[in-house]
């Protein structure tokens, strides 16, 4: 079974899409102007394809018009249609909803604007244009192309036939034996150059279908390898990609302030867990770290990067680690680096986690959580006296969070802002002249909350961080997502 | 089976008669022609909406001028072959072929066929979208389904025209035109599939210009001219191309329009024009004249060489005519709304490579090709033709 889901998990890495593993969905909460939205952009997984947008208002009130324009990073505003407007959603006031084409691969982003009574506001969600599945035909549909692919066979064999035999005879003249022989060998010639037709057909078809899963994204080709130095173990991601060698790439970006957020999950009951940075050598194929003191075993390894083009990507590997190392010395480390052990999956069912410090998170888990249903993932964090604590900035955000599905298929890193990369904001509000401070939603004091969407059913687990008094706790959540169609 | 009646016992048309009369066009015939611009009308326009808008819904009225198209064709033949069947005379179903049971002329059955054919290829294209992306590209599997059934109502057309002009009287006025004309609006199907590789004056120096057109327009041309039964087949259905082209030129630059998708690299502000249409009509002239020289029963060595002698002077003759109306095309004189040589797809960068060749200037070689394949189109057409001149049913 364990054989069964590895294999699954390399098979999702391959068709992962976006700076994320599993889905290219993008989440975002803030500010547009003097109203707070929410934004889920569901893209069509097919290039080009049509996205859906759907654009929640969370404050201010006297809405009159959302519109939503889709950028391509090299073109911008300059080069974007006009907007479409989103249309309110029945029976929820709040809601909006659109539709966009994504016409080329690469970094695009959606304009959302809104207007109303108190003025108006716009927002970037950066959105990341790849083809990553490949749509199978359904058996039904198969039947009826067959079916109606016979009868046209057939009937291009009849005519051919009927042409032969009596076309050119005047009307009334009964064709003689010479002509009906004829006919037949014409018949016979004809369903001949149709079956090589047909194949010819066939192999072009084939061939479309091959560069299509040709074009279709993957993330780059790493290896990881773990070596003992002085410092301790490093952990060394090495970018092996043909494509990232004399490679057509924009440089890489900074996203809060780090060019590569790692993530280290252990792999076979996701019980440790490793939010650190890494730093590109001088050519900027590899990506050295300090390996955290965590327990042996096959770790899942997650790089994120962000090209200057908005495009961001996770680069996916693992590496075996035999012994737990040793704590590297603090120079070694970027200051930023966390990690923690937490209990096993699954071994543990509780909305209320305990922090190593004594503090508590208390996740308040919605009734249900099914598939491809926005959600909020609300946590609240507490002092030993239950007060709320004082959440301080880590790397900028109030909280960061990752969200795997246990089989290693699904793999988010969030902030309250959502899954975008907040690199690429920047930069198409930049591009546009549009860069705004860093107003973000935070949540109320003592708590976070990240929009989410999961994009497929099964068992998850959800890893918050948060720093309280200069230290960062993490906390683990288990839960099971299900179908969007109920479990029937 | 359906017996056939001899035909001593039918009152039929004949050739012997020498009576001249202008030529009524039965209505299946208006309702197939109909058909046929219709949808190519709405092939161009769609080709202009993608062009221009980008984004669209299967209820675009180009779309429906496609579909309306291949609706008239289906039902009409439908309705011609059921009436022939079941309703018609002695003798209308002796002016038909047989097929499973019913009867009707060819020219219904290829229709019926071609609109079978477009409303499979619905659904496959449909599918095609979701698997693979919107098309970016004319030729794709599921439109060449669709464009094989577009091809059929326009041959089944000719096919109707042709036994409606072959059962005429000699000397009937006008017999030919109605063939000629669905001649013509199948060279214009022809040429849009191709319009990526030949349609734009900076793709006409290069060898693939002239291999394609050598494949392309010798059999449809030569056919014609054998076929047709007035003196001018090819060079009418070339002017037919021609006309409907630019009439669809002009007529689009007059509808305001802003592109829909990004990136949007430049600003159009109408419908974008499909590309001035070839100077077939050279190329039919010297056909027709070669051709008509051609008795009917002319021993085959003869007619081949005859026929290839028209295809290649016709070609060489069009290849010249086009090489130099090709520069004119990328010049400062024809950027204005008769040669729309300025109007370029909303999501083409702007830039130099729109006035200049982009392919390199054929070779000997490659213009060798041209001529084999020119030959052997003309022996194809040569074939064709003679069979289509002698079409009845």
């Amino acid at each position: 079974m364990r054989a069964v889901a590895r294999m699954l998990v390399l098979v999702c890495a391959g068709v992962a899409a976006s700076a994320h593993v599993g889905t290219s969905n993008a989440y975002f909460e803030g500010a547009a102007g003097p109203y707070g939205v929410r934004v889920i952009v569901r893209t069509p997984g097919v290039i080009p394809g049509l996205a859906q947008i759907a654009v929640r208002i969370t404050s201010g009130t006297g809405v009159e018009a959302v519109t939503v324009r889709p950028l391509r990073a090299d073109v911008g505003l300059e080069g974007a249609p006009p907007a479409d407007r989103a249309r309110p959603v029945d029976g929820d006031a709040a809601l909006y909803d659109a539709e966009l084409w994504l016409m080329t691969p690469g970094s695009y982003s959606v304009h959302v604007r809104v207007a109303g009574a108190a003025g108006e506001g716009t927002a970037f969600v950066p959105v990341l244009a790849v083809a990553e599945r490949r749509l199978p035909m359904p058996s039904a549909m198969a039947a009826g192309l067959l079916g109606a692919g016979v009868i046209l066979f057939v009937g291009v064999i009849t005519i051919f036939g009927a042409a032969t035999r009596e076309s050119v005879l005047p009307p009334g003249d009964a064709p003689d034996r010479r002509r009906r022989v004829r006919a037949r060998v014409v018949m016979g010639l004809t369903t001949l150059v149709l079956a090589v037709t047909l194949w010819g057909g066939w192999t072009w078809w084939d061939v479309v279908d091959a560069a299509y899963r040709d074009r279709m994204y993957r993330p780059l080709q790493t290896s990881t390898t773990l070596t003992d130095t002085e410092d301790g173990a490093a952990l060394r991601l090495t970018i092996d990609d043909p494509a990232w060698q004399g490679r057509d790439w924009s440089p890489l970006v900074p996203d809060h302030g780090k060019l590569m957020h790692m993530f280290l999950v252990k792999d076979d009951d996701l019980a440790a867990f490793a939010h650190v940075h890494s730093t590109p050598d001088a050519d900027g194929r590899s990506f050295d770290v300090p390996f955290p003191p965590l327990p042996a075993g096959t770790y899942r390894v997650y790089g994120d990067i962000v090209f200057e083009s908005g495009f961001a990507q996770t680069l996916v590997d693992e590496v075996e680690v035999r012994e737990r190392p040793s704590l590297s010395p603090q120079e070694a480390r970027d200051p930023d680096d966390s990690w923690a052990e937490l209990h096993p999956h699954g071994a543990y069912d509780d909305t209320a986690y305990g922090l190593p410090s004594g503090r508590a998170m208390r996740w308040h888990r919605p009734e249900a959580l099914v598939a491809d249903q926005e959600t909020t993932l609300r946590f609240a964090v507490t002092e030993t006296d239950g007060r709320a604590s004082v959440l301080e900035p880590y790397m900028g955000m109030v909280s960061h969070a990752a969200v795997t599905r246990d089989d290693g298929s699904v793999f988010m890193h969030l902030h309250p802002t959502g899954s975008i990369s907040m690199a690429a904001q920047r930069r198409f509000e930049t591009a546009e002249g549009l860069a705004k401070p860093g107003l973000h939603r935070h949540g109320a004091a003592g708590g976070v909350s990240f929009p989410f969407l999961f994009p497929s059913p099964g068992p998850y687990r959800i890893f918050v961080q948060v720093q309280v008094a200069g230290v960062v706790e993490t906390a683990a959540f288990d839960v099971n997502v299900s179908p969007a169609f109920g479990p029937g | 089976m359906t017996t056939i009646a001899p035909a001593t016992s039918v009152d039929l048309p004949s050739s012997e008669r020498t009576a001249a009369a202008p030529v009524a066009v039965p209505w299946f015939l208006w309702a197939v022609a109909f058909a046929s611009t219709s949808v190519m009308v709405g092939i161009i326009w769609d080709i202009s909406w993608h062009r221009t808008i980008g984004r669209d819904t299967f209820w675009t009225p180009a779309h429906l001028a496609i579909y309306l198209g291949g609706a008239v064709a289906g039902l009409s033949c439908g309705w011609l072959v059921l009436q022939t069947t079941f309703g018609g005379s002695v003798r209308d179903r002796a002016a038909g072929v047989s097929f499973w049971g019913f009867r009707g002329p060819l020219g219904a059955w290829v229709c019926i066929w071609g609109s079978l054919a477009m409303i499979t290829s619905g659904p496959l294209d449909d599918w095609w979208h979701n698997a693979y992306g919107l098309d970016v590209k004319i030729l794709s599997p599921p439109h060449a389904v669709l464009a094989a059934g577009i091809l059929s109502i326009q041959i089944g057309a000719m096919l109707m025209a042709l036994a409606q002009q072959n059962n005429a009287r000699r000397g009937d006025r006008g017999s030919e035109l109605p063939f000629v004309y669905a001649g013509g609006v199948f060279i214009v199907m022809l040429a849009t599939l191709v319009t990526q590789e030949i349609a734009f004056a900076n793709a006409q120096h290069g060898n693939t210009f002239f291999i394609v057109s050598g494949v392309m327009f010798p059999i449809v041309l030569v056919g014609l001219a054998r076929a047709a039964r007035g003196p001018w087949g090819a060079t009418t259905a070339a002017g037919v191309y021609m006309g409907v082209t630019m009439i669809m030129i002009w007529i689009l630059q007059l509808f305001p329009a802003q592109p829909m998708l990004a990136p949007i690299l430049r600003q159009v502000d109408r419908m974008v024009p499909p590309p001035f249409p070839l100077l077939l009509v050279v190329a039919g002239l010297v056909i027709d004249l070669v051709i008509r020289r051609l008795p009917a029963d002319a021993r085959w060595v003869r007619q081949s060489a005859t026929a290839v002698g028209a295809g290649l002077a016709g070609l060489v003759l069009f290849g010249i005519v086009q090489w130099y109306f090709a520069e004119f095309l990328l010049s400062p004189a024809a950027r204005n709304v008769f040669f729309a040589a300025d109007q370029w797809d909303y999501n083409s960068r702007p830039g130099a490579w729109q006035y200049e060749f982009r392919t390199a200037p054929a070779t000997w070689g490659g213009l060798g090709l041209a001529a084999a394949i020119t030959a052997g189109s003309s022996l194809g057409g040569l074939v064709w033709g003679n069979w289509m001149r002698r079409v009845r049913r």
